[in-house]
């Protein structure tokens, strides 16, 4: 007997401890387990956390603020760029006597024109909701007072945060007239010039995604055209009928935003040259421009090519006395060449063309800018 | 002296080995629940953490002035520090004055603008100054502008 229940001892002993090893096995897998979850959850909530901060600051930085002074008034502009509905919750500006207003939610309304979009109020009261797309204008008495600096406290969404943001001082419109007097006499008229348009993003004309802003107000621009007294234009969309060729190959070509006239030099026109020609009677004139964009498609030849414009003479004593001012191929020089003009006497008639030395390919665009005096 | 029988030894040692293994079990889960929930309420708060904007810092002769505001929660102001000293300094918000000791705590209420403002050597050109409220600090430099 007493051998029986030795054995049924040892036998229950290993049963026993397993048990007991796979409980607490069980607990502390499962305590484990949860603490894992709990761990993943902070983490999560920590990644949300920081998006929603994210999307707060950009929701803030996207807060335009802008504001000007005339001398009794302080006017700010804020602009909701963002779509997300922002919080107006305090104003601060300092003067240049080192003095300050502040403004919020403790002092209830007072006196102050603001504009809402398409609303006008009398009252400042803060906090103040600006919606997305929406430019809010607030004009305050400094009783006297220049102010040096605006700052804003503004409180964003999905994390209630408040930042301060510093509105910038604006930019003054000012409207520049420049009246440009075209001559009168024969010639092309060119003029060149900036028009800076200073302007002022003082409405939101349109409520839509993504945004239009319009500029409105303060932007003149009196730049136009009400006469011209070119002698002649063309851009050589076709072969001009009143041009000739004196030597050269000469035909249009494409790809110049348009069209321009191709030439390439056979050595047979003025001076060993080609030339394409344009004639007229300049002994009228004092000075004239012309202009002309050129292009040096493909050198030819192991000389430098020139590709110029020229003035020819063709009425003179000495015939086809001829001025070339063209621009080397290799150097990137600007030349002034002549040819047959020691002793001709000035003031005769001339001819604007182009000109072509030495296997040259020109494209001609358009009369834009060399100038070319008469005065031989 | 008799010992007890196998039977009874083995169940106790049971039933001890067991119970333990329930009380460390209860603890550690007692202890997780409490740190990480401390951690997600302050660390990753509520949606209503405490912030504080400074809006101007500047020296005018002899006093520095920081214009602040706080955000959707109030703010407890406990002690200001000029150059890491610190001040006693005079606190206006809502049209009233207190004085910020280092040893008091003044309460702004949410969504206030307020100014805090400590005397300084008429010299000083620059300073930077240290908000601190209960909920945390605020840092801002100030300079000369008269």
């Amino acid at each position: 007997l007493l051998r029986k229940r030795v054995g049924l001892s040892r036998a229950l002993s290993p049963i026993v401890g397993t048990i007991i090893f796979v409980i607490i096995m069980a607990m502390f897998t499962s305590l484990f387990i949860y603490m894992l979850d709990r761990v993943v959850n902070i983490a999560r909530e920590s990644f949300e956390k920081v998006r929603e901060a994210g999307e707060t600051v950009s929701s803030i930085s996207s807060l335009k603020a802008l504001w000007n002074f005339n001398k009794t008034h302080i006017t700010i502009y804020i602009e909701n760029q963002v779509s997300r509905t922002v919080l107006l919750t305090a104003i601060a500006i300092v003067y240049s006597d080192g003095s300050y207003t502040t403004i919020s939610r403790v002092n209830r309304s007072i006196d102050a024109k603001i504009v809402i979009g398409s609303t006008v109020l009398n009252k400042l009261d803060l906090p103040l909701g600006i919606t997305p797309a929406t430019t809010v204008t607030i004009t305050l008495s400094t009783k006297s007072k220049t102010p040096v600096a605006v700052s804003l406290a503004v409180e964003a969404s999905p994390i209630a945060v408040i930042q301060a943001v510093t509105a910038k001082i604006a930019e003054i419109a000012e409207t520049r007239t420049s009246k440009i007097t075209p001559s009168t006499t024969l010639g092309t008229t060119t003029w060149l010039g900036i028009a800076a348009i200073p302007t002022t993003r003082n409405a939101t004309l349109t409520k839509t995604y993504p945004q239009t802003v319009t500029s409105t107000g303060g932007v003149t621009y009196n730049l136009e055209r009400v006469s011209r007294g070119a002698l002649y234009y063309t851009d050589f969309e076709a072969l001009p009928s009143d041009w000739s060729a004196i030597g050269g190959w000469w035909g249009l070509t494409t790809g110049f935003k348009g069209r321009a006239v191709e030439g390439r030099d056979n050595n047979q026109g003025v001076g060993r040259a080609s030339q394409y020609c344009y004639s007229e009677n300049f002994s009228s004139y004092l000075s004239l421009w012309v202009s002309t964009k050129t292009f040096l498609r493909t050198k030819l030849g192991p000389r430098p090519n020139l590709y110029s414009i020229a003035l020819i003479r063709t009425l003179s004593p000495k015939d086809n006395s001829m001025y070339v001012i063209g621009i080397n191929s290799e150097t990137g020089s600007v030349e002034v060449w002549s040819y047959n003009v020691e002793g001709s006497e000035a003031g005769l008639s001339l001819i604007v063309l182009l000109y072509l030395v030495t296997e040259l390919m020109l494209g001609m665009l358009l009369l834009l800018g060399m100038s070319i005096q008469q005065q031989l | 002296l008799r010992g007890v029988s196998e039977y009874i030894a083995a169940l106790i040692m049971t039933i001890v080995t067991l119970v333990a293994g329930t009380v460390i079990f209860l603890y550690s889960y007692y202890v997780i629940n409490v740190y990480t929930d401390m951690f997600s309420s302050r660390a990753l708060g509520s949606g209503e953490s405490f912030s504080v904007a400074i809006l101007a810092s500047y020296i005018r002769g002899n006093q520095l002035i920081v214009i602040g505001s706080t955000g959707a929660s109030s703010a407890t102001l406990r002690a200001v520090y000029v150059n890491e000293t610190l001040r006693i300094c005079a606190l206006y918000y809502n049209y009233t004055s207190y004085l910020v000791t280092g040893s008091e705590a003044v309460v702004i209420p949410y969504r206030t603008a307020f100014v805090v403002i400590c005397n300084l050597p008429v010299t000083s050109s620059n300073a930077v100054v240290k908000i601190v409220f209960d909920e945390g600090d605020v840092v801002a430099k100030a300079g000369r502008i008269i």
